[in-house]
């Protein structure tokens, strides 16, 4: 080999130093790059993940509102004496034209409005009743509604059945008008009108008499054309509830006619006059959940603000009333959505903290193992922000493609969302990523070191400054969550606006003040512990303490702790949250259904009925009861009703008690409703289960009365509730004590079941269903578990509960990392000394235990403190939370946070489970080792 | 040893602000009354008590005392790794205590080497050893030598392949250390120290892990490295045979200088040459003076002695005469 050669060999020298460097530990860089992909694309999809989500639960809700709702829809009248001075130029198309490109142009971004679903016109502005006798009547009273309605292009959206199209002349003066129009054929069919029929419609004065000159029939019926406005293609039955107690609702129908354009002026001769209308629509796939309050904003401002007056001008058609719908459409989402906001923006930050955790503390290990070849580095000459350069060179080398494959990754396969918050995330964790090594390596190594191996000592040197930072950092996040429990006590969601940040990074914040003080405080009470283990005679439990209570440098030991405890907290927090959405949507459930199922029937159950449900698989108990909705009751001695609309049970009361047991609602003793000794004949009381509020306005007896029954009672037992009843008034008695007070009763229909309360905790629910036929028959059946699985069916609460989930599960694996990279970094120098005590003779099974007592003190110190951490987070957080709109649940029955003892220690058990694997993998390599010439570097 | 001359006013500006004689004006290093404290938890330690050190340009000097005795502090001190805590230091013209962090840079790129004991910590494993030489130039930059670029790492490797040869290393090029022994690894520890042609080489316990045959060859390595390039070098040794071949040899005891060995050569008249050692005890600059072990012990001397001056020695005896 020349000399020549070595030189050229020699060449790109400095180019490759990265590449030199790499090469030499590809394990490490790849790694790094791997970490670094992952926490990438993991912050980079988490932000868009949420965002999708929302959209999501959004356009659901938008979808399926009614249509009305989700429209754009402003209205204008036109009647004489109005403001303004001629409704007559208002109602012909030239100004309705007008007004319609004023109204098109007035709905522009951020409102993604639909080009092609607007829809315009004008009808009689409220509907005119049809006088003629031969419409259907549903109620005798009620005469049919109609609306006359003109909108373009009526041609082009309908094809002519029959007759022909409505003329645009009016004949007859006011009062005897006489105007054009033609009918949907499902409209003349169900109004029993005919081509060339007349129907009078009354007038301001007068009558308009409206001739069918044809039938059209829509050319696509979905389209808003045909939607925006009620009863277009088809009549609607409408219904109607007359003032006073105990009426009945009434009904009547609406149908419309359509007329020509320029025949509008016949509107004005009805009674309330006539109004122009316009319908924009939305696309629902351009509508984002973070506009939404852009959105409400620009539609305020559309019906009251600055556009407002624009539109009006440029409309020129008088005041525009906008619909409220779409507003309260979005205010109503708003709302759900900052109800569920804290939770996920908990998870996510747990999330966040956790992998710029495991970042920093890659770095700080890194910088730790590097430590010998960084100070040699240093004291050949290298300047300081050389070393830093040329780490941070190696980094980017490694890291800026990996953190680019990931970002792009978690882009691609997340097509909704934001780039905004997706990208300065991923840019946050790569530079955490890149910068951690040289950052912490510069701050070690400004002087250069004396390349010693008295580091033990040295790093065990407290230093001034990291006390006063510390204990900095621990006033401000003790005081932090002072007044965050302060405000929280206060009158949490108050504002009800957008989610507290600070309230969500409480358990964070939390878990970051106990993780300061475990790391100061952890190696005391080992260090007490190691006294007696001194004493005793094995050398396991001495060397053990001794090893695990030496000071371990705050980042090296601290930063694994964080990430710890803060998954932990986030994890069994969540685990928290999760069991108490659970538990509400099974109590909700319960409470809904009143027991495993329930049969219901307006009439008399017949026996066969009966007889097929007690045979069903899995019924193990039935509870036969008879409900009288609004019974009425009247307090006997002073004659004052204390309750009307008070349901009345009439229960088996051995079946009934035991269900009331085992739900829980109102427990009673079956004898307190059998009547006392003696009894018998009308006048004695009926002992009675009676809710408290009812309990409260009568008096000792009380009469009931019910359709076909009155019965004089007193409230034996009272309680909150009860399982056959939601509401708040009830009033339970047992069917056998009514049968002997009234043996006129007995066994008729009066008193037999209507209902079936069934128990069983395996119920066969498709068995059931067929006992009740989807048609002709009145029974209706209640799962509890269908009706638990229905309060998770909104896209906001299954996808919120999805991603948090997923976030926590992810922080988890997080701080699974951190511990594994704690134990790794430490594993050669254990290794090492394994291998040494067993050359002086220790057994294999004592170097396992030596490892576990060595290590484990910390991870259970953290278990302990990550499971206390959370529990302390419950009472902290639960002002603020409001896990009912999570859970889904109905207001009445709210859902609150409650510890579960599993939640809270199945991650502390998962955690301590993976250090000790991790610990006996590392003894088994031991075991395996020879070289004792290994020595940590 | 410096001679009463006229002083200049410079140099009675600098007694002045020194308080003190002009002291070693003609050594390359000066170390005066050097102190250093440690403070481990909360326990000082006095590595060094007030070390007084000479060592001329071109000196190859070796280091010996007990261990603890404060070798490596004084070396790392020498180095500029460390701070002394009292005391003056100064190396080729650089004091060491009053460096800021950019003068100390550059006196460690451009004025010492350094050799450690441990051959693992002298280099980087994953760098040839060609690789490993040229670094300090590399480090030291286009601000002085060889250039930038393609150009520059060609003169850097030509430098480097130099020194190797001339360490006897030529072989080793393209090694990395791991496929080098002990004894290879310090030698070309030695060429990475003497890369950027530095005025002082410091070598602590070069040859502590390794076996007589190849501490000598090390330490061949290092004797041509000041016989061929003049540098001066200073070494910690507890290697007698290594002690034995350099012309100087200063022993260090409870961080002082106490004693020095200086060996010559003499030419007999028949032509054949033997090597005189002598012994020296120092004595400081407050005129303390450290008595050996060997001399005090068989004469009991203990608290106290007594002086007497004679014209041209000074007699010391032990305070109560010993029976007769
Ligand atoms: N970083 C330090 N922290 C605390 N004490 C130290 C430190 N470095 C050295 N010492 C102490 O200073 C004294 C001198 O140490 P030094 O390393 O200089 O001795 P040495 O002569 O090199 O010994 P050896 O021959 O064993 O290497 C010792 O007592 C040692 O305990
Ligand atoms: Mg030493």
């Amino acid at each position: 080999m020349t000399r020549r050669t070595d030189l050229r060999r020699g060449r790109g020298l400095a180019a490759a130093w990265t590449w030199t460097r790499l090469r030499a530990a590809p394990g490490a860089a790849l790694a790094f790059a791997a970490l670094l992909m992952v926490t990438a694309f993991t912050a980079a999809a988490l932000p868009r993940l949420i965002d999708g989500y929302e959209n999501d639960a959004l356009r659901e809700s938008v979808a399926e509102a009614p249509l009305r709702d989700q429209l754009v829809s402003g209205t204008a009248e036109a009647v004489y004496g109005g403001p303004e001075t001629d409704p007559r130029e208002l109602v012909l198309p030239p100004a309705l034209d007008r007004s319609a490109e004023a109204f098109r142009r007035a709905v522009r971004p951020p409102l993604p409005a639909d080009r092609d679903g607007a829809v315009y016109g004008v009808h009689n502005r409220k509907p005119a009743a049809a006088i003629d006798p031969g419409f259907p009547r549903p109620s005798p009273q009620l005469t049919p509604r109609t609306s006359l309605v003109a909108q373009p292009d009526l041609a082009r959206h309908s094809r002519l059945v029959e007759g022909r199209m409505p003329g645009g002349r009016l004949t007859g003066p006011p009062g005897e008008r006489h105007v054009e129009a033609v009918l949907t054929p499902a409209t003349a069919h169900r109004m029993k009108l005919r081509t060339g029929d007349t129907f009078r419609l009354a007038g301001l004065s007068g009558e308009t008499t409206v001739k069918v000159t044809g039938l059209i029939s829509p050319r696509s019926p979905g389209d808003v054309y045909w939607k925006a406005e009620p009863s277009l293609d088809r009549p609607t039955l409408k219904s109607l509830k007359p003032p006073g107690p105990g009426s009945e609702p009434e009904h009547y129908w609406h149908f419309s006619a359509f007329i020509d354009r320029q025949a509008t002026a016949a509107l004005l001769d009805l009674k309330d006059g006539a109004e122009l209308f316009w319908h924009q629509q939305l696309r629902t796939g351009g509508i984002q959940a973070h506009q939404v309050a852009e959105l409400r904003d620009t539609l305020t401002s559309l019906t009251v603000g600055r556009d407002a007056t624009r539109l009006e001008q440029a409309a020129a058609v008088g005041p525009i009333t906008f619909n409220e719908g779409l507003v309260e459409l979005l205010a109503s989402f708003e709302r759900e959505r900052s109800a569920v906001a804290p939770l996920l923006l908990m998870a996510t930050l747990g999330l966040a903290t956790a992998a710029v955790t495991v970042l920093l503390l890659w770095g700080v290990l890194a910088a730790a193992r590097r430590e010998a070849e960084l100070a040699l580095w240093r004291s050949r000459g290298s300047s300081l922000r050389g070393l830093a350069g040329r780490l941070l060179a190696e980094t980017a080398a490694v890291g800026l493609p990996a953190a680019a494959l990931g970002t792009a990754t978690a882009l691609l396969i997340t097509p909704a969302g934001r780039w905004s918050q997706a990208l300065p995330a991923a840019a946050v964790v790569t530079a955490v990523a890149l910068f951690t090594l040289p950052v912490r390596a510069a701050l070690t190594h400004r002087r250069p070191q004396v390349p010693s191996q008295r580091s033990d000592m040295l790093r065990g040197r407290r230093s001034r400054r990291r006390t006063v930072v510390e204990v900095t950092v621990l006033t401000l996040v003790v005081g932090t969550l002072v007044a965050l429990r302060r405000r929280g006590t206060g009158g949490g969601g108050e504002d009800g606006g957008s989610p507290d940040p600070m309230l969500s990074a409480a358990p964070v914040l939390l878990a970051l003040a106990v993780a300061l003080v475990l790391v100061r405080l952890y190696p005391l009470p080992l260090r007490l512990l190691s006294r007696p283990a001194a004493r005793r005679r094995g050398p396991v439990a001495f060397l053990g303490m001794a090893r695990a209570a030496r000071a371990p440098s705050a980042a090296v030991a601290g930063l694994p702790l964080l990430t710890m405890l803060v998954a932990l907290t986030v994890a069994a927090f969540g685990g928290t949250v999760l069991a108490g959405i659970a538990d509400g949507r099974e109590a909700a459930a319960l409470r809904a259904v009143g027991a495993d199922a329930r049969l219901d029937s307006p009439e008399q159950l017949s026996g066969k009925v009966l007889a097929q449900v007690r045979k069903a698989d899995g019924v193990a108990d039935v509870s036969e009861i008879r409900v009288f909705h609004g019974g009425d009751v009247v307090d006997s001695s002073s004659g004052v009703t204390a309750g009307s609309g008070v349901t009345v049970v009439i229960a088996e009361p051995r079946a009934y008690a035991r269900l009331a047991e085992r739900t829980g609602f109102g427990a009673f003793a079956e004898r307190a409703l059998r009547p006392g000794k003696g009894a018998g004949g009308p006048d004695q009381a009926l002992p009675a289960l009676v809710s408290a509020p009812l309990a409260e306005k009568m008096a000792d007896r009380a009469s009931v009365s019910v359709p076909g029954l009155e019965l004089t009672v007193h409230a034996e037992v009272v309680r909150q509730s009860t399982p056959a009843v939601r509401g708040a008034d009830f009033l339970v008695l047992s069917r056998a004590a009514v049968e002997r007070t009234r043996p006129d009763t007995a066994d008729s229909a009066l008193v037999s079941p209507n209902s079936l309360l069934l128990s069983g905790s395996s119920l066969d629910s498709a068995a059931l269903r067929e006992l009740v036929p989807d048609k002709g028959s009145d029974l209706t059946l209640n799962l509890r578990t269908e009706q638990r699985d229905s309060y998770s069916d909104s896209v906001l609460q299954s996808g919120a509960e999805r991603l948090y989930v997923g976030a926590v599960l992810a922080a988890a694996g997080f701080s699974a990392l951190a511990v594994l990279l704690s134990l790794l970094q430490t594993a050669p120098e254990r290794i090492t000394l394994l291998a040494r005590l067993r050359t002086m003779g220790l057994p294999r099974r004592q170097g396992r235990w030596l490892l576990l007592i060595e290590s484990l003190p910390m991870y259970v110190l953290a278990a302990v403190a990550g499971v206390l951490t959370a529990l302390a987070s419950v009472p902290l957080l639960r002002p603020g939370i409001d896990l009912t709109t999570l859970a889904g649940t109905p207001a009445a029955d709210p859902v609150h946070l409650a510890t579960d003892p599993l939640s809270l220690a199945l991650p502390a058990l998962c955690l301590l489970i993976l250090a000790c694997a991790a610990l006996l993998v590392q003894a088994r390599i031991a075991g395996r080792t020879t070289d004792l010439r290994m020595e940590p570097l | 040893m410096s001679t009463e001359t006229e002083p200049t006013l410079a140099e009675l500006e600098r007694r002045a602000t020194r308080s003190g004689p002009a002291y070693g004006q003609d050594a390359l290093i000066v170390c005066d009354r050097l102190v250093r404290v440690f403070q481990a938890d909360g326990v000082e330690v006095q590595a060094l008590q007030g070390l007084d050190l000479l060592i001329k340009e071109g000196e190859l000097t070796a280091i010996v005392g007990a261990s603890g005795s404060g070798k490596s502090t004084l070396l790392n001190i020498l180095a500029g790794l460390d701070t002394p805590t009292a005391g003056s230091a100064s190396v080729a013209g650089c004091d060491l205590l009053g460096m800021d962090a950019k003068t100390r840079l550059g006196y460690r790129r451009d004025t010492v080497g350094f050799i450690w004991q441990r051959t693992s910590r002298n280099l980087l494993p994953y760098l040839t050893a060609a690789q490993n030489v040229a670094l300090p130039m590399q480090l030291r930059g286009r601000s002085r030598g060889m250039g930038v670029g393609r150009r520059g790492n060609r003169a850097r490797m030509a430098r480097a392949a130099e020194l190797l040869d001339l360490l006897g290393m030529s072989h080793c090029l393209d090694r990395r250390p791991a496929g080098l022994s002990g004894g290879e690894q310090q030698r070309v520890a030695i060429a990475v120290a003497l890369a950027n042609d530095p005025a002082v080489v410091f070598a602590d316990e070069p040859t502590g892990e390794l076996d007589t045959a190849t501490a000598e060859q090390v330490f061949s390595a290092l004797r041509t490295a000041n016989s061929e390039l003049g540098t001066t070098i200073l070494v910690v040794t507890h290697d007698q045979a290594v002690s034995s071949e350099v012309s100087r040899t200063v022993s260090i005891r409870d961080g002082r200088t106490s004693s020095e060995t200086l060996r010559h050569v003499r030419t007999d008249e028949n032509g054949g040459e033997s090597t005189v050692s002598r012994e020296y005890t120092t004595i400081d600059r407050s005129g303390r003076l450290q008595l050996p072990p060997e001399f005090t012990e068989p004469l009991a001397i203990r608290d106290r002695v007594l002086l007497e001056l004679q014209p041209d020695h000074i007699e010391v005896r032990p305070d109560t005469p010993p029976p007769v």
